[in-house]
């Protein structure tokens, strides 16, 4: 039986005040609604209200092929939109029995981290927002777009992009994009340090988020936290180490783990991956097999009879598909675990007992995509 | 290069249920082992959940702390909960499934065991309308609550306003 750590409210009066927050608010990633019962500046509890943008995705692919879902799945964490599409292609094909060649999972390590580091991108901006310096999204941004840019090159695409199919990748990647990534990589280097600079040596931006929202590893694990969230309390583990896909196995990388588990460390642990990513793009790049982009599939994908659960380490943490297939064209049942509606759902407890603006920054530190919330 | 994968090891999925089976039996709760593509799923009957969720998070040899998934399945005949458990500890992953009356889908909830459970269980209990026992705040979650009926059973309508609905074994 799981015990709560417990959270002392007895000090607070019987007399409370109920507070709307949202649905629009810059720190929510969406539409996100949530109301706060709080005494002066302290918060009793959170209710947070989701389902603003439920899309019913997982009806919606009972009634397609499995190739005409594909698209939908990049709508889901619109910030990473190749990871979602890579942990689905990779379900089907373990459902199927196929694996893609290596050089196709040299290009889907590449497309994956990419977009990690724009995700984590986003965070860094998101993070200066809700701590109030605007600054770092607009930086965040313009290295950002330098990514968006070699996406467009490999995948025609900046945010939802369809790249990859069941069985390797749509197109093979052009020789500019290692050109690409060589000057992005360099002008980086440089430029990572400078955003240290600005909000991780920042004596008002520390002050704001240490000892902040302090989650033990315990609890984490048992409201099914993930990622770098979960990472940020302690927890060495990652997806791509655990159960190597794609072959990550391959590739040499660290997993940064935070020591005290606050949302200084959250967001420690996300700045130290950006850096890893690129550790993980460079070897994949350097080593990258040719060959073939694809396997060949039937046109019609029927997978057999079965059923299975596939995870994969998305941008936020562990996205997951669960299929069952009756050996039809269409599944016949699809469930998406997807790291955001986990770290929700645990936003009462994580937020309560803190502050307003505290509890903000606690939301902001977790990375929540209200479309891979909702569905 | 080195690369390190800090310790993570496989185990034979014979050892895994071999584990879970003693330590079953010893609870008492009959479980049903298959495999399909190297993952395990143990049935088990709908009285045993709590008890075995419970054995199988706090027991100190299995320790499966993390509630990866919870979802549930209409068979049409019988709908279907399916928890997806994960072992730091010994990397180990589980899938347990467990079979409900169509009629009147009745199960315990493991919200007392896994927090994660909390939204999820709300979630089946909206789109399955299973009610889920001893769940402590089980209003709806997503819908707005004026789909009439629940929107992820199979014989669920649904309502395409305006367009003519194309069945999927047309798509070419």
């Amino acid at each position: 039986m799981y015990e709560e750590t417990e959270i002392l409210l007895d000090d607070f009066p019987k007399d409370y005040m109920e507070v709307n927050f949202g649905p629009h608010h810059p720190s929510t990633h969406g539409v996100f609604r949530f109301v706060a019962k709080i005494d002066g500046e302290r918060i009793i509890d959170i209710d947070p209200v989701i389902g603003y943008l439920h899309r019913g995705i997982e009806k919606i692919a009972e009634n397609r092929t499995y190739v005409q879902f594909k698209p939908l799945v990049d709508r889901l964490d619109y910030t990473g939109a190749l990871n979602n599409e890579l942990c689905y292609c990779l379900a089907v094909e373990k459902l199927m029995e196929i694996e893609a060649p290596p050089r196709a999972q040299a290009i889907r390590v590449v497309c994956a981290e990419l977009n990690r580091i724009a995700a984590h991108l986003i965070f860094f901006g998101a993070m200066g927002l809700e701590t109030g310096a605007f600054t770092p999204l607009l930086f965040g941004f313009i290295d950002r777009e330098t990514i968006l840019n070699i996406f467009e090159v490999m995948a025609g695409g900046r945010l939802t992009f369809n790249y990859m199919t069941i069985g390797g990748v749509r197109e093979d990647i052009p020789p500019t994009v290692r050109l690409k990534f060589d000057k992005f990589q360099k002008e980086f280097a440089v430029k990572l340090k400078r955003y240290e600079e600005l909000l991780t040596g920042n004596e008002i931006f520390v002050n704001r988020v240490k000892n902040v929202g302090i989650l033990k590893k315990e609890d984490l694990i048992n409201w099914g936290a993930s990622g770098p969230t979960l990472r940020g309390s302690g927890v060495r583990f990652d997806i791509r180490k655990v159960e190597p896909y794609s072959g990550y196995e391959k590739y040499d990388f660290d997993i940064p783990v935070g020591t005290t588990g606050d949302v200084y460390d959250r967001y420690l642990v996300r700045m130290e991956e950006i850096r890893q990513s690129m550790r993980i793009i460079r070897q994949a790049l350097d080593s990258m097999p040719s060959g073939d982009i694809a396997v060949k599939v039937p046109r019609v994908i029927k997978p057999p009879e079965g059923e299975l659960y596939y995870r994969n380490e998305g941008t936020k943490g562990e996205i997951g598909f669960y299929i069952v297939s009756k050996g039809e064209k269409n599944p016949y049942r699809l469930k998406i675990r997807t790291p955001s509606f986990s770290h929700i759902n645990m936003l009462n407890f994580a937020a309560k007992g803190n502050y307003i603006a505290d509890a903000i920054v606690i939301l902001g530190s977790f990375d929540t995509v209200m479309g891979s919330c909702d569905r | 290069m080195e690369v390190t994968n800090y310790g993570y090891k496989k185990t034979d999925n014979r050892d895994v249920i071999a584990a879970i089976e003693s330590k079953a039996a010893g609870a008492g709760v009959a479980v049903k082992f298959s495999e399909f593509r190297e993952q395990i799923f143990c049935e088990i009957a709908v009285a045993d959940i709590k008890i075995f969720c419970g054995l199988l998070n706090s027991d100190a040899d299995l320790s499966f702390e993390y509630l990866k998934c919870l979802t549930a399945v209409d068979y049409i005949d019988y709908l279907e909960m399916v928890y997806c458990l994960y072992s730091f500890k010994n990397n180990w992953s589980v899938n347990i499934k467990v079979k409900l009356d169509v009629q009147k889908p009745v199960i315990d909830s493991i919200y007392s065991i896994y927090r994660s459970a909390d939204w999820n269980e709300r979630e089946m209990a909206e789109m399955f309308g299973i009610d889920v026992a001893g769940h402590p705040n089980l209003k709806p979650l997503l819908l707005a609550g004026d789909e009439g009926g629940y929107p992820l059973r199979k014989n669920f309508e649904i309502k395409w306003e305006g367009k003519e609905y194309i069945p999927p074994e047309k798509f070419e």
